[in-house]
């Protein structure tokens, strides 16, 4: 892991999601949660991704090559580890609101894998326009989250082409 | 007559973008403007676009902000310059899955896209690497993917696979894997509707930014200089140019780049009154020129 900075004139667009946790002041026990949570929102993200991966792949009929259900499996494992980080959590005042709407990602993403999982591997009829009005849901939750505590990003700025951009505008002089 | 009414309509550009991003390699050689443009195909019934453009909200209009891009408008403000809605687009053709041609896709209620299953399955397979490999992930919005999880729902997201002739009659979508992105396409317009033809426009997207990239900026002796921003190979970015040159025998000019602010001076154009461009390569039977108003 990247060790943080705690310059705000160091934070770019390519800074990693710590970093910009640590932009912002914040008690040293919304801190504290927030550094402890933070993979945990990381990993439902991931995993949202995953998940909204596999159903455009089986509604397009693009996705053959995936009868071995490894995106699921991999979503399913994140989010047990999301869960494992964000049951253990000690939750502050401050921090209640973002701990409020992380729960409630995760119910619902968790929920979309589990529907996934009884759909395609056991084999289960499948309530898809539920199971996308839920991963909706768990996407929005993560972006309500994302706006209580900084560092909570749902865009990734360090991705290439953002990241690149930036870095050769500010190279010529552009802010 | 031609068949189809072509229109290149930009909706927002970067002042100044590092000219190594449009050529490879070139570092140190200053900037120039980015015009963004989606591509209005309009006739024999039918109204279709190459590529949407990108949507203000969420990763779009973070994008937007972080990247200094200036005068966005929507589709419904762009279109109304051609005197068409969003709603009665029919079909997008998606060149490649970043955000500023497929980050639209909300926007056009009606559409059906089409996209090459290779973009699509490598993209997912992209997502599901972990954090060390998300250079792969540049320029794309994830959270398009789950508007897309929508459109496949619906049926409205069409999969190709390779070279598609007549997707639309005289319209032919054409696979240049391993180029701009893994699983490109471009958009080749028979507009005599003929095979072979002697009107032949190829809508290039991203695997051609600007000019240049066809000539490297020495026309008399031209050779294959390919864009600053890929994820395939730079080999095979030089063979679909080539590619395109041959589909239409040889006249570059015929090949319209994605992001070109200079088409202005080549073809009919007019500015609209959001200040942005209108370029016109062709009007077809039965419709009257926007440009010459």
């Amino acid at each position: 892991m990247n060790s943080p900075t705690s310059d705000p004139s160091q934070i770019g667009e390519a800074a990693s999601p710590l970093d910009r946790l640590f932009v912002e002041t914040l008690p040293e026990s919304a801190m504290s949660y927030a550094v402890a949570v933070l993979p945990g929102f990381e990993g439902l993200k991931y995993a949202a991704s995953l998940l909204a991966g596999v159903l455009v792949l089986v509604f397009t009929g693009a996705g053959t090559n995936l009868n071995d259900h490894s995106l699921e499996r991999m979503a399913l494992a994140e989010i047990e580890q999301a869960e494992a980080v964000i049951r253990m959590a000690r939750v502050t005042e401050r921090t209640a609101h973002h701990h409020h709407h992380l729960k409630n990602a995760l119910t619902a993403i968790r929920h979309v894998a589990e529907r996934l999982q009884e759909a395609f591997v056991i084999g289960a009829a499948g309530n898809f326009d539920q199971i996308i009005s839920e991963l909706n849901h768990g996407w929005d939750e993560l972006r309500r989250a994302s706006k209580h505590l900084p560092g909570f990003e749902v865009i990734d700025f360090s991705q290439s082409c953002c990241a690149i951009h930036a870095r050769n505008l500010r190279s010529i002089g552009c802010q | 007559m031609p068949d189809y009414s072509i229109h290149v309509l930009e909706y927002c550009y970067i002042g100044e973008h590092p000219k190594s991003a449009v050529m490879y390699g070139l570092h140190n050689q200053g900037t120039l403007k980015l015009p963004f443009s989606y591509i209005l195909i309009k006739g024999k019934g039918t109204t279709a676009l190459v590529d949407c453009g990108h949507n203000y909200v969420e990763q779009g209009k973070a994008l937007t902000e972080e990247l200094k891009i200036k005068n966005w408008h929507s589709p419904r403000e762009v279109l109304a310059s051609c005197g068409v809605t969003p709603e009665e687009i029919e079909h997008v053709f998606i060149t490649h899955a970043h955000f500023d041609h497929m980050g639209g896709i909300a926007l056009f209620p009606n559409a059906k896209f089409y996209i090459q299953e290779r973009e699509l399955t490598d993209w997912v397979y992209t997502i599901s690497l972990d954090r060390r490999f998300r250079w792969l992930l540049g320029a794309m919005d994830t959270s398009d993917v789950l508007r897309a999880v929508e459109l496949a729902r619906n049926g409205r997201l069409v999969c190709v696979k390779g070279n598609t002739e007549n997707v639309l009659p005289g319209v032919d979508l054409v696979a240049a894997y391993d180029t701009h992105t893994s699983g490109s396409q471009y958009v080749v317009v028979r507009n005599d509707g003929k095979e072979p033809s002697k009107d032949v426009w190829v809508l290039a997207g991203d695997i051609v930014y600007q000019f240049e990239n066809l000539d490297g900026g020495e026309p008399n002796d031209p050779y294959y200089h390919p864009v600053g921003l890929a994820n395939g190979s730079q080999t095979r970015m030089v063979m679909a140019l080539h590619e395109m040159v041959q589909r239409t025998a040889g006249d570059r000019t015929r090949i319209i780049p994605g992001h070109e602010q200079r088409l202005t001076e080549r073809f009919p154009s007019r500015l609209s009154e959001k200040r942005l461009f209108i370029v016109e390569l062709a009007v077809g039977e039965g419709q009257t020129s926007v440009v010459n108003t």
